[in-house]
């Protein structure tokens, strides 16, 4: 296979977010199929501008097909499977600029999926402790989806996340939808409330203390601006959180998303090929990593 | 196939032979004291040409600059993957370059084989020329183990009357080269070639003392022992030559750019005048450049120049050291030789050893 050729995939939905986020629905040409675990990311391409790593943010469906009825209860999309998936952008480089500019229908260039995710299979049957700050919940919504969807196999599932404002929530009817939910906890918090804000305020660090867990059952995904890594690390180690037990996804700029270009490395790690999703045990020997 | 001898007055008809079916590279000088690979009409005596080149022979199988593929823009683009392997012959490749194309060879192979590096390497013949001295004072070859080379040439030349003059004189002076066959390639090119002969015993026998002889004239200048390495480096993350460094290196990328085993890219997009169209390329990329490990929204993992160079000595002497069980570093010298400051990698090393109170070697 060449490895830097993407194959071409369509917008089929697009929808705004935020002032600086859209949220796009992506299906393959031609019946390529396309299967990924949460927490996997894409290298997309808009041609004449260049190709970006970006994280997908939609949950693969299951395969058991009354589970995906089971799970579509209380959620505001369908799971993505067959040749789709979705992927949240930010518009802050020229690649995400040009992917702003398009409209259903446009065709992109696609490589991947790349990199692991989210050991979610071994987590069955334990607590789950997710915690996402401001653009982290894109890619943790997938695997946030993924668990709901299959919440039977789960304990207690909390989810936590934080934004700068109000108007920076990135899928609120999402999270509000969580939160009405009984059978899971969904803390949402703002760094600067305005005056229509009736929710919590505050860093999402001080989220974290309240909350009752039982260390030795709890897993804890984290996605968040490398800021945050280092302060919710200290609170979940408060909390007794043994390392092996906490994943977390980083963000770096994967070029070729195979390991070869260089630029993901962190000591003698390639992030698109052992990541992007590491275990805190494995990050806490890597300088440079947090 | 045997040990070939080769007379030095038809090496150039050897070059002629392989022009005939492909584009052949050899060194050339380039300005005083300069040399380069470059494609030559006419054959040059690569022997007179003795430093390491300006750029590796690297750049024929891993181009500065090359097109991944082109493609169409607009409503309905379209993707073509580019093509443009030929049959090449890289002419006087020295062994510490030679290592350094077989470590490429293990990138490129190893995990997500890359097929646009491998097809270019089976097209690719490379024709060794043994060293018997010290090419120039920056070179440290025999400290990392790749003056000799056993494999990854098709044929290596040895020059028979290089080092045992005065041997030599004694007996009737035929110049010759010893040919060591590296390959079934290397053999077909000889044996299509026909003017080369088995070595005799005798032959062979001066062939290893002229090898054993050529080792006085290398040293080793490590202060320890190079498996050593690796745990020199994991311990260095605060040694202080880091900081010391900072204050000196210019982040200029230099050493990355002349370095045979560097393989990072860039990759970026190039529009066709006419807007309709394009090609995806990439670019040799080095990881001591400020943006190196920049991403989208402006942070910055390797910040400082210290940060950066630490990570380019961990990836030769620790961590692709560790995974593949040799320095990523053959020894040219090139990085050394080619900095605006004069940071000398051995200086380097041998710094961190002494920090860290093991050198155990004078």
């Amino acid at each position: 296979m060449p490895l830097y050729i993407p194959t071409l995939a369509e917008i089929v939905q697009v929808r705004r977010l935020t002032a600086l986020e859209k949220w796009f629905k992506i299906r393959t040409k031609d019946g390529v199929s396309f299967s990924y675990e949460p927490g996997q990311f894409v290298e997309v391409s808009v041609f004449g501008i260049g190709e970006a790593p970006i994280s997908i943010s939609s949950s693969p469906p299951p395969l058991n097909p009354l589970l995906t009825k089971e799970g579509i209860k209380g959620r505001s999309t369908l799971p993505s499977g067959n040749g789709t998936f979705e992927i949240c952008v930010r518009k802050v480089g020229d690649v995400t600029t040009a992917l702003h500019s398009l409209e259903e229908g446009a065709i992109v260039g696609l490589r991947g999926p790349f990199g692991k995710g989210f050991p979610l299979s071994q987590m069955k049957g334990c607590d789950l402790l997710f915690i996402a700050g401001g653009l982290g919940i894109v890619p943790l919504r997938s695997a946030i989806n993924y668990v709901l969807d299959r919440r039977d196999d789960f304990s207690n599932i909390t989810i936590l996340y934080g934004a700068k404002t109000p108007a920076e929530i990135l899928f609120a009817d999402e999270l509000f939808g969580w939160q009405q939910r009984k059978d899971i906890e969904c803390e949402i918090t703002v760094d600067k409330p305005d005056s229509g804000w009736a929710g919590k305020s505050g860093v999402i660090t001080r989220l974290i203390p309240p909350l009752e867990i039982d260390a030795k059952r709890t897993y804890a995904l984290i996605v968040g601006p490398p800021v945050m890594y280092k302060y919710v690390l200290m609170e979940l180690g408060i909390k007794k959180i043994p390392e092996a037990q906490i994943y977390i996804s980083l963000e770096r700029r994967m070029k070729c998303g195979v390991g070869k270009c260089g630029h993901c490395q962190i000591n003698s790690v390639y992030v698109c090929q052992e990541g992007p999703v590491f275990s805190y045990r494995t990050l806490k020997f890597l300088s440079e990593a947090i | 196939m045997k040990p070939q001898i080769l007379l030095k007055e038809d090496l150039p008809l050897l070059y002629e032979s392989l022009k005939k079916k492909n584009k052949v590279f050899s060194v050339m000088e380039k300005g005083k004291g300069k040399c380069v690979f470059a494609e030559t009409d006419t054959f040059s005596d690569p022997l007179d040409a003795y430093t390491p080149t300006l750029l590796p022979p690297k750049k024929y199988l891993l181009p500065q600059q090359e097109t991944l593929f082109c493609f169409r823009m607009g409503a309905s683009p379209s993707v073509e993957e580019n093509v443009d392997v030929e049959p090449q012959v890289i002419f006087g490749v020295r062994p510490c370059d030679i290592h350094a194309i077989s470590l490429l060879d293990k990138t490129f192979s190893l995990e997500n084989a890359e097929n646009r590096y491998l097809d270019r390497r089976k097209q690719t013949i490379i024709v060794g020329i043994d060293c018997l001295h010290h090419c120039d004072t920056y070179s440290f070859c025999e400290t990392v183990g790749t003056l000799d080379v056993k494999e990854g040439f098709d044929i290596l030349l040895t020059d028979m009357q290089s080092v045992i003059p005065s041997e030599a004189k004694e007996s009737h002076i035929v110049e010759k080269f010893f040919i060591t066959v590296g390959t079934k390639k290397g053999e077909e090119i000889l044996k299509e070639f026909g003017k080369t002969r088995d070595a005799s015993d005798a032959e062979v026998e001066q062939f290893n003392k002229i090898h054993e002889a050529r080792k006085r004239a290398f040293e080793y200048r490590f202060k320890t022992e190079v498996a050593n390495l690796p745990l020199v480096l994991a311990g260095a993350n605060e040694d202080v030559t880091w900081k010391e460094l900072e204050e000196i290196c210019l982040g200029c990328g230099s050493c990355n750019i002349v370095c045979p085993t560097c393989y990072c890219f860039d990759v970026f997009d190039n529009v066709d005048l006419s807007l309709n169209g394009g090609e995806r390329c990439r670019q040799w990329d080095a990881c001591t450049l400020k943006d190196f490990a920049v991403v989208a929204t402006g942070e910055n993992f390797r910040k400082s120049r210290a940060n950066r160079l630490r990570h380019r000595f961990n990836r030769k002497f620790n961590y692709l050291m560790t995974k593949y069980g040799q320095p990523n570093c053959v020894g040219c010298g090139r990085c050394s030789k080619v900095c605006l400051v004069k940071i000398d990698t051995v200086d380097v090393v041998n710094r961190l050893i002494k920090n860290k109170g093991i050198g155990n070697r004078e």
